[in-house]
Order: structure tokens, then C-alpha cells, then sequence
């Protein structure tokens, strides 16, 4: 199977080529805008990416085996044109009662998480944009730290120190509602 | 499960348009097609033009050797070879 950088190549001399980059990648960048901002300007913002994309392939670095960060990159530039949207977007997360532990199941992990939703949504809102847009990056683009670093043109210190940055928000939003529902429950 | 594994899972799969990809495919095939009916790229330009150029100066090349070449009195081709300046006294 050809690497996303051999068809990009390709596509300079036979642009239909590029429809592979598409079909590789589609659900990846839709999936991670649709998280970030909704399903509002989802489809807008996917579709911009990949034109984009392609009228700037001439630009894509050959040494970057996969496309992933470079496609991630272009969608979180647009994300920039929606970020009261995003803010929107998670303040309506955040606003979400959070519902009670259910009883273990095979899938508890993902109610978890799911559960604590508007949790993670008003840590995500007390972020930098930058901390925040790097830490989604990893989390929901599925980005190593030096994709993430070349997807936003940082070096990769900097994408360290901004995901430590919101980590430690999260930790500090879920250790507070650990603590409020242990004051919650009844004693003895 | 750490807190990019929290994230990515709280915030869910959302559930995609079966259009949705339909039209954005349609809109970058148009792009592509687009492209592809270009007459030439930039760099086919260039190259054309170099292909003209070396033509060209293979033609010029070509020429200057026939011009300094006596006339061929078979061809009943008139030389095109200066005049010695001591042919033209009186």
C-alpha cells in the first residue's frame, strides 16, 4: 500500500489521485472537528480542509510518511475561525448535570467517562486556546507529541509543556468532584 | 486510562451523516477534476517554454553554419558571406 506522502506525490501530476488522501483520512478529521466543535460547522470545516489540502499539496513535506498531522493542522487553523463556537460547544457540555455511578458493567470505563463529560468539558474551557488545541490534538487526534509539534509548527517541547499543562487541569477539575461526591455520600 | 483517553472517550463518537461524506468527496472531486482539466501547470509552462528556447537556439545554430557556408552553385543558393573589403574597390 502506498504511503499518504507517495500519493501526494503523485497527485501533483494526476490531481484524482488525491481522492485516496480523502477516503484514508475522512473519518479521522471529521470525527476530531465534530468533538471540538460540534456537529454544526462539522461538515463545513472537514470538507475546507481537504480542498485546502489539495490546492496546498504542492507545499507537503515528502519526508512526512503520513498526512495525518498535516490534515489535523489545517483543521485546527480553521477551528481558529470558530473558537467562540468551540467555547459554546463545551460551556453546553459543561452545563450537563453529571449523572450517577451507574453499577459496573464490561463497559464502565467508557460510562466513566462519559459521566464525567461536563468535568472534562469546564477544564478543557479554562485552558489557553494554544494548551488546548495542542492537548486535543494528542487526545482525540491520536497525534504523538512530535506530529502534534509539526501539525502546529512548535517545537515539541513546547507541545510537552502545554499537554503537562492540561493534564494537570484535568487532574485538578476530577481530584475536586472526587472530593465533593465523598462529601456527598452519607455517613456510616 | 489517562486523561487523553478520558477526553477522547467523554467526548464521544459522533454520528456521521451518511451525505456528509458523500458531498464533501463531491466537492473535492470537482477540485481535482478541475486541476486535471488545467491546459498546463506552471511547471509544463516552464518546461515549454525551455523546449522553445533550446529549439531555438538549435535553429539559430543551424542557420549561422548555413550562412557561412559558401553558396552552393548546384542549389543555385546565393552566398550570404560577407564581401571581402578588397572586393569591393574600385
Amino acid at each position: 500500500m502506498s504511503s499518504d506522502a507517495e500519493i501526494i506525490r503523485r497527485s501533483l501530476s494526476e490531481p484524482t489521485e488525491f481522492g485516496e488522501i480523502f477516503e484514508r483520512h475522512f473519518s479521522l478529521v471529521r470525527g476530531y472537528v465534530a468533538r471540538r466543535i460540534g456537529m454544526s460547522f462539522a461538515e463545513e470545516i472537514t470538507s475546507e480542509t481537504f480542498v485546502i489540502a489539495f490546492k496546498s499539496r504542492e507545499r507537503y513535506d515528502m519526508r512526512t510518511v503520513s498526512a495525518r498531522p498535516w490534515l489535523l493542522g489545517i483543521a485546527t487553523n480553521l477551528i481558529r475561525h470558530h473558537l467562540r463556537d468551540e467555547r459554546a460547544h463545551l460551556a453546553a457540555e459543561a452545563r450537563t448535570p453529571i449523572a450517577p455511578a451507574p453499577p459496573p458493567t464490561d463497559d464502565t470505563e467508557r460510562i466513566d467517562a462519559e459521566r464525567l463529560r461536563p468535568v472534562l468539558a469546564q477544564a478543557l474551557l479554562s485552558l489557553t486556546v494554544a494548551d488546548r488545541e495542542t492537548f486535543l490534538l494528542v487526545a482525540l487526534g491520536e497525534l504523538t507529541y512530535e506530529e502534534a509539534g509539526a501539525s502546529l509548527g512548535v517545537p515539541v517541547g513546547t507541545v510537552r509543556s502545554r499537554v503537562h499543562r492540561a493534564r494537570a487541569a484535568m487532574q485538578d477539575r476530577l481530584a475536586t468532584l472526587h472530593l465533593a461526591s465523598q462529601m456527598e455520600e452519607p455517613e456510616g | 486510562m489517562d486523561e487523553a483517553d478520558l477526553t477522547r472517550q467523554a467526548l464521544g463518537e459522533s454520528p456521521e451523516d451518511p451525505g456528509e461524506r458523500e458531498r464533501a468527496r463531491a466537492r473535492l472531486q470537482h477540485e481535482m477534476e478541475r486541476a486535471g482539466q488545467r491546459p498546463r501547470s506552471r511547471a509544463g509552462v516552464a518546461a515549454v517554454i525551455a523546449l522553445i528556447l533550446v529549439s531555438a537556439a538549435i535553429l539559430a545554430a543551424l542557420g549561422l553554419s548555413s550562412r557561412n557556408r559558401e553558396a552552393d552553385p548546384r542549389s543555385g543558393t546565393p552566398s550570404v558571406t560577407a564581401p571581402s573589403p578588397t572586393a569591393l574597390q574600385p
